[in-house]
């Protein structure tokens, strides 16, 4: 489970290096922009979790207090269906990757559970795999209409990630 | 309880004080917990109150339309409570208010 932050933290180590090598060293935070990654186990008490880690990192953007609750709630709408669809047979670890470039937030979640056949039914309002569940539908909705673009990927048996961007206005300079 | 859910009933009517995040988490204890109070005693109407609530997500609108079905199948009524400006908008964007109304306190001591 460990290997995931690795290989991550080498595959950061080989965008410096290559920076360095095309004379970017130094590059600020505006060329490749800065990164949180965090794993988590697959229980339903972390969803609060990851909403408070979002508005932490959110918080460095000086967001509206609007901004701030449309990322909590589509991450919590993310991590939730890692947790009940992704790890329904059995636990497992949920992956979060946050990044910031200019006034753009991006979010990953990921998870290695059973993944999904139709993304597209998925993600239709209403659409749910789980009736019995008191499942409202809505959770891919609600990721659509709180940030400006979602992409799913995602296969039986292969896991799925879900990935978000949010443009955030443009603040005055203080 | 920081983010606990209290239960209080007045005649027939159930009132579920929300806890403060209304999630996935939050929600599967509620359901278990207004299952049980309406053990209890017979409720004809549920009414839930969001006064301590600032966030709650798609997880929660399914447990309103579940304990919606509920009451609905007995005869029952929904109701919501003063909700923030954000959860109004949560139960606005789920069209919840096309089947639950506005809690304002109708002949609250009333019926029995």
């Amino acid at each position: 489970m460990g290997m995931g932050i690795v290989a991550e933290e080498r595959k950061m180590e080989e965008m410096r290096s290559t920076a360095a090598g095309t004379g970017q060293a130094g590059a600020g935070p505006e060329e490749k922009g800065e990164s949180v990654y965090l794993e988590f186990e697959s229980r339903s008490h972390n969803e609060q979790f990851a909403r408070v880690v979002v508005a932490v990192f959110a918080a460095r953007l000086d967001p509206t207090v609007e901004e701030v609750e449309d990322l909590k709630t589509a991450v919590s709408e993310a991590v939730t269906n890692a947790i009940i669809h992704g790890y329904e047979k059995e636990a497992g670890m949920v992956h979060m990757k946050l990044t910031i470039k200019d006034r753009e937030l991006s979010v990953e979640v990921r998870d290695e559970g059973v993944g999904i056949a139709d993304v597209k039914k998925a993600m239709e309002p209403l659409y749910t795999s789980k009736p019995s569940r008191e499942r409202s539908g809505m959770g891919f909705s609600f990721m659509e209409a709180f940030m400006d673009e979602v992409w799913v990927d995602s296969a039986p048996g292969r896991g799925t990630v879900v990935r978000m961007v949010k443009r955030l206005e443009e603040r005055p300079v203080r | 309880m920081e983010n606990g859910t209290n239960y209080k009933v007045r005649g027939t009517v159930l009132y579920a004080f929300m806890p403060r995040e209304v999630d996935h988490h939050s929600s599967m204890r509620m359901k278990d917990g207004i299952a049980k109070a309406r053990v209890s005693c017979p409720v004809t109407r549920l009414v839930f109150d969001f006064s301590k609530t600032d966030f709650m997500d798609s997880a929660g609108v399914g447990m309103l339309l579940g304990r919606y079905k509920e009451m609905a199948a007995v005869g029952g009524e929904v109701f919501v409570r003063n909700p923030s400006p954000r959860v109004k908008r949560i139960l606005e964007m789920a069209g919840i208010y096309r089947i639950i109304r506005d809690w304002d306190g109708q002949d609250e001591e009333g019926s029995r």
